[in-house]
Parts: structure tokens; sequence; C-alpha cells
């Protein structure tokens, strides 16, 4: 595990070092200052386009953290050759990929944290008040960033990075976007095309599932708990299963 | 670039000049029609608390254009079809999309003025946004100046519409009653109206409201006619008896 935590220690140090972050972080606070105080006609407490605009941009924020940083990782290193050094360790390839996911999952999950802070502090002073839906919220964008990272990860065996980022963008639009469409064909269709698009279904990544934009910007009622329970094993299973394929191909993989 | 698309613009669409438009909205050209449509959508959804429109629901028209804006009394009615779940995955992701039917009520409503405000700024040729910002702005929200002032911003924009007139009008005659100036505006309406294909619904709210103001101004003369209009577009209704009766004995507004 000390192996583990090296890698990932090594991407955050990364993160510290690099200005993407720093602007972004900037970035927002000054947007959605800028949001907070606009006047609209002299209505007091208009609240919830703030809201709205503060979630969606820290996941996109956080998101593209977690695609650029970690799609970066295992092609970059092939590229300058720093991975013979590191794989001549006594170290396996499947720890290298945990590796990578851990630190991935580490600084977009910092990032996150600070972006998180930021939204919470607009949230809190334009009247929100549900802290337990706020906690879901960020329980489900770690899970979020995890899946994204392990996704990237997955696909670092196979692609470029710039690929590799497009692709995940796509994915995650098309996710978003045709997800309801697909459950819809399955409920309204029979027989072995059902089964097909079940089966399809049940393999994309369902990123949908992590987004509570309208539950906190319009205030509805948190998630039961039973659905955090299922969102958590289906995260921690998802991620289980693509880490496992990737450190299997990256096993064999000739470098 | 923007200022190019401008000149083109003030050249070649005058209709469309966006000298009014920001300058980092320039560059939509003419997508920011679009944009904007878009913005007014999403103050729908707002209205909605977030879910949007049902497939059973609003089938003419848009919620947020209709007058009556109180909360569902049945949302069991407009909820969305369930189905048996047939795996975990599905009743997840019904448990996360909100399914709920409701409108927003009193003091919520300004949560959707942003998006009619933006709406009007990146598009001043949507005339639905401020005839929308105007109606929310004095009908809901008691902010009778604001709303006469943006619907004024945007008459000098849209100087032909019939919309903003009619809204003005309107506003003059219920909130300000300022029959002068009501029936001024709607006096323009009616004309604007009368030269563009309308429906009857739409000669019936210019020509009430006109008939109103004039009668409250004591110009029985005036009004006559246009309830003599009234009650030939809607037979046998509340019209029927202020087109026969002159002086109408029972003023009611």
């Amino acid at each position: 595990m000390r192996a583990v935590w090296a890698i990932a220690y090594g991407m955050v140090k990364e993160l510290v070092r690099k200005k993407d972050f720093y602007v972004l972080v900037i970035f927002m606070f000054v947007l959605l200052g800028f949001l907070s105080y606009q006047n609209f006609f002299q209505v007091k407490g208009i609240s919830r386009y703030v809201r709205d605009f503060g979630y969606s941009l820290l996941m996109f924020f956080s998101f593209t953290i977690a695609v650029t940083f970690t799609a970066k990782q295992l092609p970059s290193e092939i590229e300058s050759k720093t991975i013979y050094p590191l794989l001549a360790k006594p170290l396996s390839r499947h720890m290298v990929i945990f590796g990578k996911f851990c630190g991935g999952v580490m600084i977009s999950t910092i990032s996150f944290t600070i972006f998180y802070a930021i939204f919470t502090g607009f949230y809190m002073t334009g009247g929100g008040k549900s802290l337990v839906l706020l906690g879901q919220g960020f329980i489900f964008g770690v899970l979020f960033l995890c899946m994204v990272s392990a996704l990237v990860m997955f696909f670092s065996n196979f692609i470029t990075m710039s690929a590799n980022v497009t692709f995940i963008f796509l994915l995650y639009l098309t996710i978003r976007g045709f997800s309801d469409f697909l459950r819809g064909i399955i409920l309204f269709s029979k027989g072995i095309v059902a089964t097909l698009y079940g089966i399809l279904y049940c393999l994309l990544p369902h990123l949908e599932f992590f987004d509570l934009r309208i539950r906190i910007t319009h205030a509805w009622d948190p998630l039961p708990m039973w659905v955090v329970f299922t969102v958590v094993g289906y995260t921690v299973l998802y991620c289980c299963m693509l880490l496992s394929l990737a450190g299997y191909i990256f096993e064999r993989k000739r470098l | 670039m923007a200022l190019s698309i401008d000149a083109y613009n003030r050249t070649y669409a005058i209709d469309r000049s966006m000298s009014d438009v920001p300058v980092f909205m320039r560059f939509l050209g003419e997508g920011r029609a679009i944009v904007s449509n878009l913005s007014i959508l999403q103050a729908d959804r707002y209205f909605h608390g977030g879910a949007g429109h049902f497939a059973d629901e609003h089938k003419e028209r848009f919620a947020i254009v209709e007058k009556d804006h109180k909360v569902c009394e049945n949302p069991e009615e407009h909820s969305h079809a369930t189905t048996e779940p047939v795996n975990i995955l599905f009743r997840v992701s019904q448990e996360m999309n909100v399914t709920e039917h409701v409108h927003l009520h009193d003091d919520q409503v300004k949560e959707i003025i942003p998006w009619l405000y933006y709406a009007a700024k990146i598009d001043p040729q949507n005339i639905q946004s401020y005839t929308l910002t105007g109606f929310y702005l004095c009908d809901r929200l008691g902010k009778t100046d604001q709303g006469i002032a943006f619907l004024r911003e945007g008459l000098e924009k849209n100087p032909g519409s019939w919309e903003i007139n009619a809204e003005l009008g309107r506003i003059y005659f219920q909130y300000v009653k300022n029959y002068e100036t009501a029936t001024r505006y709607l006096s323009i309406a009616a004309v604007l109206l009368r030269e563009i294909p309308h429906d009857k619904f739409q000669e019936r709210y210019v020509l009430s409201f006109l008939a109103r103001s004039y009668e409250a101004l004591g110009r029985g003369k005036d009004a006559l006619p246009l309830y003599r209009r009234l009650n030939e577009l809607f037979p046998n209704g509340v019209f029927e008896e202020k087109s026969r009766n002159f002086p109408p004995k029972n003023l009611s507004f």
C-alpha cells in the first residue's frame, strides 16, 4: 500500500504545482459572487439560479480535473519511459493501475471538496437549509469522481490521452442525454430485443445517478437511504470491475 | 468580429439589429434567438420545481403563460407514468428523477425572473420574454413600476409589438388605474393586431381591456362597438348583456 500511496501522492503534488486548479477556484468564486450580487428588478432573495450555476460549475470543474489529470498518467509515463523504473520496483502492474486510480480520485476529491466548500458558502447565504441533501451531494460527487477516474484508467490502456479525454466527455454527454431514452426502449420492447437492451443498460456506466443538481437547486427532499447505499454499492462494484480489467489488460500489454 | 456581425445585421437584417445586445452575445449571431428561448424554457422548468413538463399536461401552451398559478391540487394526475421496475438500476433511476408535479407559488415565483431577464437581454426581439416578465413582476411580485419600465424598454426595441402594447395597457388599467394611458396602449395594440393574422382569444384579450378602459373613462359610446365585436366573437357569453345594454348599467372591473 505504501507504493500505491507514493504514486497517488505524486499526482497530488502535480495538482498543487499546476495552475489549472487555482484558476478554476478563483473563476468559480468570482462568477458565483457576481451572480449572487446581481439585482433583478429589486426583487430580493433570488437564489436558485445561483445554486444551479454553482452546482453545475463545481461538478464540471471536478469532472474536468479528474479526466485530464488521470488521462495523462499512463500514456505520458509510457511515452517518457518513466514507467520502466516504476515497474522495476516490487510492484505489480495491477498496483500501478490502482495507484494511478487512487491518485486520480484523491486530486479530484481534493478539488471537489474545495469547490464544494465555496458552493456551500453561497448555498447557505442564499437561504439553503438541507444539510442532509448537501451531505448526499458531497457523497455522490465523490462517487462520481471515482467512477470517472476508473473509466479513464480503463480506457488509458487503449487510447491516447487526448482521445481518452474526448471519449469520456462524449460518453458522459451521451449517457446523460440518452439514459432515460434507453430505459424507455427497454420498458416498451419485448423478447430478445428487450434482453439485449437490458444488458446494454446494465453495462453502461450510469453517470446520471450522481447528479443531484435539481434536488439541491429546487430544495427537494433528500434521497432515501436505500438509494444512497445502492449507488455506493454500484459504484464500488463498477470501479472494481473496471480496475481489474484495466490491470489485466495492462499486465498483458507490451511496453 | 462582433462589430462586423452587427454591421451586417444593420445592413441586411434591419429587424434584427444587435446594437442592444451585449457585445459577447453578438458572437452568437442568429443563434441568440435559440439561447433566449432556452432561457425561457429554463424559467418554465424552474416554475415546475425543476421537473419540467410531463407528457400529459399543458398540451397547448406552457403553464408559465397561463394565468392560474397555484400548487397543483392533484399531483398524482400529472406524475410520470410508472412502470414496474425491471431491475434495481431501473428503480434507482426512477428514484433519482423528480416526478412530483408542483408550480411555484406566492413569493417563490421570483426564482424564474433571472431566466426571463436573461432571455430578454440575449435577444431583445424575444417579445414573450418582456410580456412574461411584465406579468410576473406586476401580477405576482407587486413590482408594478419595474414591470412597466421593463415593458417600455421592450417596446422601444419592438415598437411594432401588439403584445407589449396590450400588456402595458392591461397593467395601466388593472394596477395603475390610469385609464387614459391604458386606452392609448390598447388602441395601438388593437390596430397592430388587426394587421396580422390572429385568433379570437388574442382579439378578446385586447378588446375587453380596451372596452373596460373606455367604460372607466365614461366613454360608453366608444366601448359599445367593442362589446358588440366581442359578442360576435364569443356569442351568448359575458359580453352579450353589455353589447345590448347601452349605456351599461352594471360596471364591474
